[in-house]
């Protein structure tokens, strides 16, 4: 029994640990397990629901709409969204609002994960409604989040030259725990013409063949009556000749010097394109050819990072050192750095590299008042692409001048961790406080969100410890010197004057 | 330790737009007045160790005036210390360093 015990509780740790990876809506994420008979009450009905698949990035982006009504005979406050437990660490920036324009719909819903006490292929996103939904009453909600390692290439090897095709499975039927009385999944592809998408025997609820395909849009559904927990798996598959870029690890330091006026950027990737690989051997012959016709290819050579106006001293190295193939476009609205990696990235290579630049700090730092100061940063910049980039590990580093205290900050984007660390660099004495904001499964779309806010006191004293340090090392050379130059060391008796 | 996360920060933001943040020294002369404070730091350096004639060169000296008096510190010491101390801080700023 003791055993039992003992076991059930690491099976719990090792579980939570687990669940914590999905990047919920920010800092209102936690964890809850629930028991394996656990259904959701049949207390909701999901009157009308359309979901909206965009297909034009490297990641699918997914925003439901539901409306839903109360068919219990109590007010209800948890919704219990379904997710499929082998996904659930795909998803990312989880968030969940209501579509009423009220102030109050403004803020998302509190989201919690729920994932049953042993292996299960369902989990739930229990959404906390901002007011409880009163009996008959319907509500509007939208759900939206992006699916990271979602699609794979098929073929999975291809020629150097050659158009890629990338499968996306999914199901018909957006699966949920209550009863839906109308649904339909529409599809945006990057193309007008998918390779092959999966045809349904049966008609929709309109009596039109299913899907319907128009343009570059794909419809299943609409479908009626469909029972709680059902699934309907189809997938498409379609041309993306593009690389399917995925930062496995990226790292970011914001570095803040009051005594330069500077804010320093490094931002450090771990590529690798998850697109196609190599059928044959690289041919260099063949992509300096290639190079002229700048034909679509699967492989990443240039990347382009939109920085912020006022940018300056930008820097790009690898593991080898500087890479010189790079082009900096100062501006005052924004500023371009384009590189170019020292090789192609092909299906299946890797390149890690850091880029890194300055700012002037008065942008950036406004004083609060007495010894207050607010700063305000992007928690990511990076490179704009067409296909865009998928970020599995984010850290993001803040460096706060030495003797920094009182921190406190606000970010714009789910987060899995925050902590407080020391850094020490030159001419340190105790370090450096350094904010440690950490996240996962981040898309190229969070250059857009906003910023990081971060309040701090940075007392006089500690603004003038750096000078004073060496100040005070310097005047005790003197001192010395000035005592060793009156020591009287001569042998004999003093001459009288 | 763990960071404390607030709310409102952003408003915060807001209200202090009225006073960026100003350097002691803007950047375009962080070197100027770095090698100006460190050519200060030198000189009065030379001129306290010229100052002062210490009992080891006293036989040297034929009128024997030795300047041994404590005020030198304060007077040449303590402004080229803290021409040096400002003055490296500048200057490590100023080669791209910043501290």
């Amino acid at each position: 029994m003791k055993y039992s015990s003992s076991l059930r509780h690491c099976a719990v740790a090792l579980l939570s640990l687990s669940l914590a990876t999905p990047a919920l809506a920010a800092s209102n994420s936690s964890v809850k397990l629930l028991s394996n008979s656990f259904t959701p009450a049949p207390v909701f009905e999901n009157t009308e629901l359309v979901r909206n698949i965009n297909l034009e990035k490297s990641y699918p982006r997914e925003t439901t709409n539901i409306v839903i009504r109360n068919i219990g005979k109590e007010a209800q406050s948890e919704y219990y969204f379904l997710f499929p437990t082998a996904e659930i660490h795909n998803v990312g920036t989880f968030e969940a609002r209501s579509k009423v324009s009220a102030d109050t719909a403004k803020h998302p819903f509190k989201v919690e994960l729920a994932q049953y006490e042993t292996p299960s292929a369902n989990s739930y996103f229990i959404l906390h409604l901002n007011e409880p939904l009163k009996p008959s009453e319907k509500i509007t909600i939208g759900v939206s989040y992006a699916l990271l390692s979602a699609v794979h290439p098929l073929p999975a090897l291809i020629e150097q030259v050659a158009a890629q095709t990338i499968v996306y499975p999914f199901s018909a039927h957006l699966p949920s725990a209550y009863k839906s009385q109308k649904q339909k999944t529409k599809l945006k592809l990057p193309t007008s013409s998918p390779a092959e998408f999966t045809k349904l025997e049966e008609k929709n609820a309109e009596g039109k063949k299913d899907p319907v395909h128009q343009g570059s849009s794909l419809t299943y559904g609409p479908y009626n009556a469909v029972e709680p927990f059902s699934t309907k798996p189809v997938s498409v598959r379609y041309e993306f000749t593009k690389p399917l870029l995925v930062a496995t690890k990226f790292e970011r330091d914001i570095e803040v010097s009051h005594w330069g006026g500077n804010l320093a950027v490094e931002e450090r990737y771990w590529l690798t394109n998850r697109g196609a690989k190599l059928k044959n051997h690289f041919s260099r012959v063949q992509w300096q050819m290639s190079k002229y016709a700048n034909p679509a290819s699967v492989s990443a050579g240039s990347l382009t990072l939109p920085l912020l106006g006022g940018a300056e001293n930008p820097y790009y190295t690898d593991d080898i050192g500087n890479v010189s193939t790079s082009n900096f476009r100062p501006g005052r609205r924004e500023s371009l750095l384009n590189i170019r990696p020292r090789y192609p990235i092909y299906g299946g290579w890797n390149y890690s590299f850091k880029v890194g630049w300055d700012h002037s700090l008065k942008g950036f730092l406004r004083k609060a008042g007495g010894e207050k100061h607010v700063l305000k940063v992007p928690f990511m910049e990076g490179p704009r692409t067409d296909a865009g980039i998928a970020y599995e590990q984010v850290t993001v580093r803040v460096v706060l001048p030495e003797g920094s205290e009182n921190i406190k900050f606000e970010a714009g984007v789910p987060l899995t961790s925050s902590f407080i660390q020391t850094h020490r660099t030159f001419m340190d004495t105790t370090g450096r406080p350094t904010l440690v904001l950490t996240a996962r499964n981040a898309i190229e779309e969070w250059r857009e969100r906003p910023h990081v806010v971060i309040t701090y006191d940075y007392p006089w004293t500690a603004a003038y410890r750096k000078p004073i340090v060496i100040t005070a090392a310097v005047f005790s050379v003197f001192a010395l010197t000035w005592v060793i130059g009156n020591l009287d060391v001569r042998i004999g008796k003093r001459k009288q004057a | 330790m763990s960071a404390a996360s607030s709310e409102n920060l952003l408003q915060l933001w807001e209200a202090a737009k009225s006073s960026p943040f100003q350097p002691l020294v803007a950047k375009d002369l962080q070197f100027f007045v770095a090698f100006t404070l460190l050519i200060a730091a030198v000189l009065l350096t030379g001129v306290f160790g010229l100052s002062k004639s210490t009992p080891f060169h006293s036989k040297c000296n034929a009128n024997n005036n030795t300047d041994r008096s404590i005020l030198t510190l304060p007077a040449l010491g303590v402004p080229a210390s803290l021409a040096f101390g400002f003055g490296s801080v500048f200057m490590i700023c100023a080669v791209g360093v910043y501290v």
